[in-house]
């Protein structure tokens, strides 16, 4: 075997599809991206850490302006979106990407330019929400003059993967890429349709009509397809077993791509958008819930016979129980859709529990075990410590769990006291327990990201030992005996 | 189906193209025989609670909104109705109080409590449910529903509590109301009792006034003999708003605008 180097197998050069010889994978990028994510989700899970003390009636910071507690939790959704969500799949995307279309990206330049420009229109959006300048828009809270900068940036990542994508020569085209593909069309058309429309266009109902779009695409038709694009990608490459079903991968992306879209009003059900949309929204949001179950199963269906890996890769243990909670999630979600269920929960912490399993519990733990799969790989080190990454698991299971439960108790309890015109103040008596425990599942959260943090810093700056992925050398070793390298 | 041109084409495209008219197309067709009320129409009605701010607080409301005179009213209130939805956008208010009563389950006419007992809570003596010509107006851009309820609907809150109620919630919300987990907003105010509110303080109090305010009766103040001050009379009001004022059957007339289909 010939000697490589580990700068070579990190940053290897190979053939194209198209016969050039090209740097494919910009590890680079890759890994900072990543970093910066997590470093914005330690902030992220700060901030929402912080705002738990709202209800608790702790106001450490009385009085400071750019601390007060609604900026904070504006602060904290934009962060985990914008900061964390976008970065870890840009970066992941890198990863992934050219090494299923053969094709590199648009430009390894374009890939400083999109991690300066990106990060820098996160820290403006903090800055901007801390000085008063939110937009009333769920999800979108980014100051108006940002979202000038955001469609640029997104414009930006488009172009970027795009072009591999569409230049690639490769015969078939992977499952991962159809959730690229379409995630990469549907995102700048949902961040413009949500951010100007109503804010300069369309008042009132109709623009609460869009808005309901807009929080809801921005996970359905953004977040949604990364992840599983991810997934499909990584389960396989891991537990060394290809799909279950190509039928099943079918199925799950073109109902995904047809239904959920059109459940955007099932935000503002009994609101007075007209009826049709939302009992449309409530019909296709139970069909949506329908067609990502058959993308779980396929999932377990492959990880048949293989659960015992679960023991060794803590990345496959990420990705199972982020499936196991998106089931729960979706199961939930058909349930508490419903026009009936909804004049109990809506307005209440139910759908708060219910958002932090899907982009905690779901996305958040996937990104973790791609990061956990990725870190050595990009860094060329082993992990500073195993342990950990373990403790990491244990302290995100407990808290996600904690909080989901909890919240979703007090969620019913609200609501009942609500339905049965209880003194507005008794149900905040009631919610008292059920908040302190959300606040204690805030800590197991935080002290799990530092986890996360501090691991990835230590691999870093005080490597213990190198890293060497013996297939991807293997693998690397024979591409360069064919090119005649 | 699994090419490049046709998923973009295809799931990009084609399906979100689908959704957007379903779900957001439609809808605004339905509406768009509504009329979108401008600021200088709203502000000509001014809620007498933002004229007993200037009295009460002389000093301040100078400061805040010079030149205040009657004729000059409208104006004044529009800028502070700005500026309080600003304060109201900015420090996400709107992420715990909504400001909706949801609609009455069409299978369930004569139920008095509404959904979730929404109508029997939050509705005012002149008004019920909120429907959709209430949002057509300048400051609904955009809409401020809300989709969580920590502290109560603002959306009837005109003429509930007083503005000193508002003023002394604001600096420490406990002192009126000891339950509540809602933090303080300090820089409302210039001094550090709580005093002497400032421009924020003024304007976020004559928004909470002005929420509801179009269903409100005024009683007759000395303002309204003024000959040059125009108050918002009810025929300029969109004619959908009128209807239900007049507290007759509700869903007899075409309020949604798709009473057929509902009702």
């Amino acid at each position: 075997m010939a000697q490589i180097s580990v700068q070579d197998w990190i940053r290897p050069v190979v053939v194209t599809t198209r016969g050039q010889q090209r740097l494919l994978v910009d590890t680079t990028a890759a890994k900072w991206h990543l970093f910066a994510g997590v470093t914005w989700i330690v902030l992220g899970i700060i901030a929402g850490l912080i705002y738990s003390l709202v209800f608790l009636r702790l106001y450490p910071h009385e009085g400071t302006e750019w601390l007060s507690f609604g900026r904070i939790r504006m602060m904290h959704t934009n962060l985990i979106a914008y900061g964390w969500l976008v970065n870890c799949f840009i970066g992941m995307m890198y990863w992934v990407v050219p090494r299923l279309t053969g094709e590199p990206v648009f430009n390894h330049a374009l890939a400083k330019l999109i991690l300066v420009v990106w990060n820098a229109i996160v820290a403006i959006v903090l800055v901007g929400i801390a000085m008063g300048h939110a937009q009333a828009i769920e999800w979108g809270e980014t100051p108006f003059f940002t979202d000038h900068l955001i469609v640029l940036g997104v414009a930006l990542v488009v172009v970027q993967f795009t072009w591999s994508i569409a230049r690639s020569r490769e015969k078939a085209m992977y499952v991962t890429l159809w959730y690229f593909t379409a995630g990469l069309v549907w995102t700048p058309l949902v961040y413009v349709m949500g951010n100007y429309l109503p804010e300069k266009l369309v008042p009132g109902t109709s623009g609460a009509a869009l808005v309901g779009l807009f929080i809801h695409d921005l996970v359905g038709l953004f977040v949604t397809p990364m992840g599983w694009g991810l997934m499909y990608f990584f389960v396989p490459v891991i537990a060394k077993k290809p799909i279950y079903s190509h039928a099943i991968s079918l199925v799950g992306f073109w109902g995904l791509a047809f239904f959920y879209p059109l459940n955007g009003v099932h935000h503002f059900l009994w609101s007075s958008i007209p009826m049709f949309a939302q009992y449309g929204a409530v019909i296709s949001t139970i069909a949506v819930e329908i067609v990502v179950t058959t993308v779980v199963i396929n999932f377990v269906m492959t990880m048949r016979g293989e659960w015992h890996q679960l023991r060794e890769s803590l990345a496959l243990r990420w990705f199972m129980v982020g499936m196991v909670n998106y089931f729960i999630t979706c199961l939930q979600c058909a349930f508490q859709t419903t026009l009936t269920m909804q004049k109990l929960i809506h307005f209440t912490d139910w759908v708060v529990g219910h958002a932090h399993l899907v982009m905690f519990g779901v996305f958040s733990f996937w990104i973790v075990g791609v990061i956990e799969h990725l870190w050595p790989r990009l860094t060329g080190r082993a992990w500073w410590s195993r342990r950990l990454n373990v403790w990491h698991f244990w302290l995100w299971v407990v808290g996600v769990y904690l909080m989901f439960f909890d919240l979703m108790i007090v969620g019913v309890i609200q609501g009942i006291s609500w339905d049965k015109l209880d003194p507005w103040a008794d149900s905040i008596f009631y919610s008292e327990l059920g908040w302190f425990l959300r606040t204690i599942s805030g800590v197991f959260i935080t002290l799990g990201v530092f986890c996360l943090f501090i691991n990835m810093l230590m691999t870093m700056i005080k490597p213990t030992s190198q890293y060497e992925d013996d297939d991807y050398v293997d693998q690397l070793v024979d591409k360069t005996a064919a090119s005649g390298a | 189906m699994e090419r490049f041109n046709f998923v973009f084409v295809v799931a990009g495209l084609g399906c979100f193209a689908l959704a957007f008219v379903i779900q957001a197309v439609l809808p605004m067709a339905q509406y768009s025989g509504v009329e979108v009320v401008t600021m200088e129409q709203l502000s000509q009605d001014v809620p007498y609670q933002f004229e007993q701010l200037a009295e009460d607080y002389p000093t301040e409301f100078a400061a805040a909104f010079p030149d205040a005179d009657f004729p000059t009213m409208p104006e004044k209130f529009a800028e502070a109705l700005k500026t309080g939805k600003g304060s109201y956008v900015a420090e996400a208010c709107w992420h715990c109080h909504t400001q909706q009563i949801r609609r009455r389950d069409p299978n369930k006419p004569n139920e008095v409590s509404g959904v979730g007992g929404d109508i029997q809570r939050w509705a005012s003596d002149t008004a019920s449910e909120s429907i959709p010509a209430e949002y057509f107006n300048e400051m609904n851009y955009p809409h401020l529903f809300g989709t969580r309820r920590v502290g109560p609907d603002l959306f009837r809150e005109s003429g509930r509590h007083s503005n000193d109620w508002h003023l002394a919630h604001f600096w420490n919300p406990r002192e009126t109301s000891p339950y509540s987990v809602m933090p303080s907003y300090r820089w409302f105010f210039d001094d550090d009792q709580g005093l002497i509110p400032n421009k924020r303080g003024l304007s976020i109090v004559a928004y909470m006034q002005w929420l509801g305010s179009w269903h409100t009766q005024f009683a007759p103040t000395k303002y309204d003999n003024l000959p040059d001050v125009t108050f918002f009379d009810e025929t300029d009001y969109p004619e959908v708003l009128i209807e239900v004022d007049d507290g007759g059957d509700e869903y007899g007339d075409d309020a949604y605008g798709d009473a057929e289909e509902d009702y």
